[in-house]
């Protein structure tokens, strides 16, 4: 496959999925109110506007975005503070502005600058796999992440973590480093996780987020695939405190060790606890998990709903329009946070597929211009849009599918949201400028 | 291509195949299973029961109540009727009422006869020769109410072992109780149905389900949608506390959510958890209404009411908690009848404290007092002439002071506060007609007339100030308080606070911690408020209201008021309204009030005495006040 080729795949298929999106989104807000009926039309709106914008801004050259590439990380940090002074809170999290007309969601700008900021930074000539090299990686990348949970809006932090770890990997660090940036991403998310269980105030994760991680255990027979049974998270919690204590203090000099630790840390308390009494583990169980034990915690209403729609997709799906859960509202936030079950309970696993495949080449297409291209920059930012873009759709049909803790995450070119649709396509213009420039000799 | 990006193509490799296994699982190896689940989802609304309203001293005021009903469902009683009917009549036999005992058989038949005659229409109306089976179980599962309100002898044993009484079934219905009878009537207000007009202002459940075109499941599930929905047959509180606070009282319906499922062969329903809520209860509101006080206002309140009746108000000077709010004639909570919808004499429905306007007449003088004081027209020692000559305005007939007009000679000269110890007109007409339209005006509004007070109770009128220009706007009247000034009787009492706080305003309110608070002042210079202080004080102790001892006992300070109210059809004068307002302090605690006697001048209570606004609020605390026999609960009466 050559670059011509990949970009070609990459218009089709970016543009397919609009079509399904837009196509889904109208099917499930034919019969809703107005409120809702209008996000069809807004995503209307936005879409001429990103496809008008892309095509005005793709053909310049990867010089421009790296000049913006400052203005545009500054700018997203800003406006990240802002909303958290006045932005307006839907749903638990303060997410949005509101403007005269529009509301923009500046976690989306993020998911744009953050990758063309990781690009410049680990390009950059000074960059020789130093402890300071990877630290300054670590705070570009942590600053902007501690913003979006202080929101606290815990699915796009998900989504932006794969893709730093991914980015700082292709850029050729040495694993142990790639290691340890994953054991502090587990710290914290340990951190999280402990914070929730004893309501520290401090740190805004709320208590629902954490009983949805519960819940996830509790699935009915169907156990989720990278579930871990009855083993209560804190085994696993103090287990990854220790190991991630330990690999930070073990800095350059045993890098190896951090491997053996991190492997044998995970694995030892998982054999021993496999190897204790059915009743014991239960009893552990039930003593932690007994807060959660409400009536209502037990099971997860948009979990239920979306397993309802898939359910109903069957092998071909129920026909455009015809769905049951959406046409008639049983599917909660069926044109943002669940449209990939509204639009399984229309076409299918078949069409499923069909959509996982075109979402599939699209990303492979933007990593075959990326190990293509001789730029460090440019590679570095085609292959950051293709890993933030794997990493949406993993999410968002993860806890569709019941693999993954619920929350709310936008499906990348279908979901009704503007600012996150404008993002998406101005981060295609970037990878067509990125691919076409990338071989030229830059200064 | 390099080695990383191979192996990021592989994890790009791999994960849509785990999707794509998950997806295979749920949708194909156990699609039916949740297909099937999802089919025979249903949520079935769990209604909230609606906040109470109580006092603040422990009574009950509105409430909702359980009430049972009996049914009898003739498919589970008719496979053994003789017992059932032997264990019912036992439990019959052992109640004193034996209404239920005789009535049980005849009612069982009756209801038997209807089902057989929906029987016999089914089977008309359809070609075959049997009813289907379908049919048939529909129509035997129906159930038919034998008794409403059974009393708890029935309804306990039917609901602990109903294994006992096979086809006979109990069910609870909740009903709104107001235990208090006439007491504070209007302040409960009253429930009414949910009618056409609503629906503009309310989300209706057909309108959603029609219009929106949203379905039961998600109206059923969805929290804003059950905190402000109303279903048919749904009632919505209208006048007093019930329609005020009607938003919160309603509480937020629930909903149970259940499936059915194909387990063994057989179908069984399972209630999902996870989408099924509890209803929660309505907010209970406490209002600061003192109970003893209120029923001593209501008594007198009867006793010394004309005709057309009266309203008193008394409320804390310093917070606005309303103590007491009084209206007569009354009605008893829960039951309206047309009779009284449509009495326009007397109006019993309608709470006079706020729902009615009236003329001010004598009371408003204070405010024209600090007018004068405050604009500099006069100072509190000017006097003025009070005698049978008379007041003559430009352009205008004579006017005398009412003490002349009654046979007196008028009052001598007299400066402000002896104006209103005396109520004397002719210190008005002289000062008060050297205010401009504007100046009064000014001081009125800033004072709370022609405003509401913002009390939390619905329907609160206005008020009125007169025009500039046009009929009933002459300064001479507006002075002394009639024309076209129309006030209700919560604005003087709201008004008498202010007095009472030298010019702080309160809002008044019948719930506390829920309304603004007002941090108002209005400046007024001390020596004016002196002198409307010794004015209020003088009249108590010798002015119009110097013969009742009890408000000098308390040291009440007010203002009498007469109102004049024009002239029958016939020519003949209609009798003035009777109005006392003021406050007194006791413990700390300043009390303002104001009470108006409708038309009641002269008016001749039942014991012979000639019936005063002074008097009612005498008599109002001397119950209040009066030293117990046995030393039970009262509050503690004022030293001596």
């Amino acid at each position: 496959m050559n670059i011509k080729l990949a970009k070609y795949s990459m218009w089709i298929t970016a543009l397919l999925i609009n079509v399904i999106g837009m196509s889904t989104i109208y099917s499930v807000t034919r019969y809703s109110s107005d409120g809702i009926r209008n996000s069809f039309n807004n995503q209307m709106k936005f879409l001429i506007i990103s496809i008008v914008f892309t095509l005005l801004v793709c053909r310049l050259p990867s010089r421009f975005w790296k000049i913006l590439t400052p203005w545009a990380y500054m700018g997203t940090l800003i406006l990240l503070t802002a909303v958290l002074v006045i932005g307006k809170e839907i749903n638990g999290a303060q997410s949005w502005i509101q403007l005269p007309g529009l509301s923009i969601q500046p976690s989306e700008f993020l998911k744009f600058s953050l990758v063309i900021a990781l690009a410049k930074v680990l390009s950059a000539k000074y960059q020789q796999n130093r402890l300071q090299d990877f630290l300054l990686v670590f705070f570009v990348s942590a600053l902007p992440l501690l913003l979006i949970l202080m929101q606290p809006d815990l699915g796009t932090a998900m989504t932006l973590i794969p893709m730093v770890i991914g980015v700082t990997y292709l850029s050729g660090y040495d694993l142990p480093h790639i290691g340890m940036l994953i054991a502090l991403g587990s710290l914290g998310f340990i951190l999280l996780i402990v914070s929730a269980i004893h309501e520290w105030e401090w740190i805004p994760i709320h208590t629902y987020q954490l009983g949805r991680i519960i819940r996830l255990f509790h699935q009915d027979e169907l156990a989720p695939l990278l579930s871990l049974g009855h083993i209560p998270p804190q085994i696993i919690m103090w287990s990854t405190i220790a190991l991630s204590v330990l690999s930070l203090i073990m800095a350059s000099s045993w890098r190896k060790l951090i491997w053996v630790f991190l492997i044998v840390g995970h694995a030892y308390p998982l054999y021993q606890w496999s190897s204790q009494t059915e009743e014991h583990r239960i009893a552990v169980n039930e003593h932690f998990l007994k807060p959660f034990r409400a009536k209502r915690m037990i099971e997860e209403p948009q979990l239920i709903a979306a397993k309802y729609a898939l359910a109903n997709g069957n092998l071909t799906g129920q026909g455009w329009r015809q769905g049951e859960q959406t046409q008639y509202q049983r599917l909660p936030y069926a044109y943002s946070d669940l449209i990939f079950a509204a639009f399984t309970e229309e076409w299918g696993f078949v069409g499923a597929l069909f959509l996982l495949g075109l979402y599939t080449l699209l990303v492979l297409s933007l990593i075959v211009m990326a190990s293509k291209v001789e730029d460090k920059f440019c590679a570095l930012s085609l292959s950051g849009i293709a890993l933030m873009l794997m990493g949406q759709i993993f999410i968002h049909v993860g806890y569709t599918t019941g693999i993954i803790p619920m929350t709310g995450i936008t499906m990348p070119f279908m979901s009704a949201g503007g600012t996150a649709l404008f993002t998406t396509w101005v981060g295609i213009a970037l990878a067509h400028s990125c691919a076409s420039h990338g071989n030229e000799y830059q200064r | 291509m390099p080695r990383r990006f191979i192996n990021i193509c592989a994890i790009f490799l791999l994960i849509p195949t785990l999707i794509a296994f998950r997806l295979w699982n749920i949708q194909i190896k156990n699609g039916d299973k949740y297909r099937n689940e999802s089919k025979h989802i249903r949520a079935h609304v769990l209604n909230a029961s609606r906040g109470s309203i109580l006092t603040q001293d422990g009574l009950t005021l509105a409430v909702d109540r359980g009430v049972w009903d009996l049914f009898v469902v003739f498919k589970d009683f008719d496979k053994d009727p003789n017992v059932s009917l032997n264990n019912l009549n036992l439990l019959l036999s052992s109640i004193s009422d034996t209404r239920y005992k005789k009535d049980l058989l005849f009612k069982i038949e009756h209801s038997r006869k209807k089902m057989k005659k929906t029987k016999d229409k089914e089977l008309s109306l359809s070609n075959k020769k049997k009813l289907s089976r379908y049919l048939t179980r529909l129509i035997e599962n129906q159930p038919h109410l034998l008794f409403k309100n059974v009393p708890a002898e029935i309804w306990i044993p039917l609901k602990t072992r109903p294994q006992d009484f096979p086809g006979f079934g109990i069910e609870m219905r909740t009903r709104r109780v107001y235990p208090q009878g006439q007491f504070a009537a209007h302040l409960i207000g009253r429930l009414g149905m949910f009618s056409h007009e609503d629906r503009k202002n309310h989300p209706y459940y057909l309108d959603l389900i029609l219009r929106e075109r949203l379905s039961h499941f998600s109206i059923a599930t969805d929290e804003h949608y059950q905190s402000t929905v109303f279903y048919p047959e749904d009632t919505i509180g209208r006048n007093g506390l019930e329609g005020y606070y009607q938003s919160k009282l309603r509480g937020i319906n629930g909903c149970l959510v259940d499936t059915q499922e194909v387990v063994n062969g057989k179908r069984k329903k399972r209630v999902i958890e996870g989408l099924s809520v509890p209803p929660s209860k309505g907010w209970d509101f406490y209002i600061t209404v003192n109970s003893t006080l209120q029923r001593h206002c209501e008594k007198v309140l009867e006793d010394y009411s004309a005709e057309r009746g009266g309203s008193v108000v008394i409320m804390n000077a310093r917070t606005g908690d309303v103590k007491a709010m009084a209206s007569y004639p009354s009605f008893t909570a829960g039951h309206i009848t047309n009779e009284q919808i449509h009495d326009r004499i007397h109006m019993p429905l309608r709470n006079k404290c706020l729902e009615t306007q009236t003329w001010p007449a004598s009371v408003f003088k204070i405010v024209t007092s600090i007018a004068i004081l405050e604009e500099g027209i006069a100072n509190t020692r000017t006097q003025v002439p009070c005698n049978t000559a008379g007041y003559t305005a430009k352009g205008s007939r004579t006017v005398h002071c009412w003490h002349v007009n009654y046979g007196y000679s008028g009052h001598g000269p007299q400066n402000v506060s002896q104006a209103i110890a005396n109520s004397c007109n002719m210190y008005y007409y002289h000062k008060g007609s050297q205010l401009s339209w504007h100046k009064l005006n000014h001081w009125a509004r800033l004072f709370g007339f022609g405003q509401k007070t913002g009390i939390d109770l619905p329907h609160e009128l206005r008020g009125q100030l007169p025009p500039q220009h046009g009929p009933g706007s002459g300064i001479t009247n507006f002075c002394i308080g009639q024309g076209n000034l129309q006030v209700t009787t919560l604005q003087v009492a709201t008004f008498m606070a202010t007095v009472a706080n030298r010019g702080k305003v309160i809002v008044p309110h019948l719930v506390e911690g829920i309304h603004s608070k007002s941090s108002k002042t209005i400046s007024v210079s001390d020596t004016t408020w002196r002198a409307i202080e010794d004015g209020l004080k003088m009249t108590v102790d010798h002015g119009t209201a110097k013969q009742f001892p009890e408000l000098k006992r308390h040291q009440v300070l007010g203002k009498t008021g007469t109102a004049e109210t024009g002239k029958t059809k016939e020519g003949k004068k209609k009798p003035a309204h009777l109005w006392f307002a003021g406050y007194w302090k006791e413990k700390g605690e300043v009390y303002s009030f104001a009470i108006c006697l409708l038309n009641a001048y002269k008016h001749v209570k039942k014991n012979g005495e000639e019936a005063t606004s002074a008097g009612a609020i005498a008599e109002i605390l001397k119950k209040y006040y009066k030293k117990p026999d046995t030393g039970t609960d009262n509050p503690t009466p004022k030293e001596e």
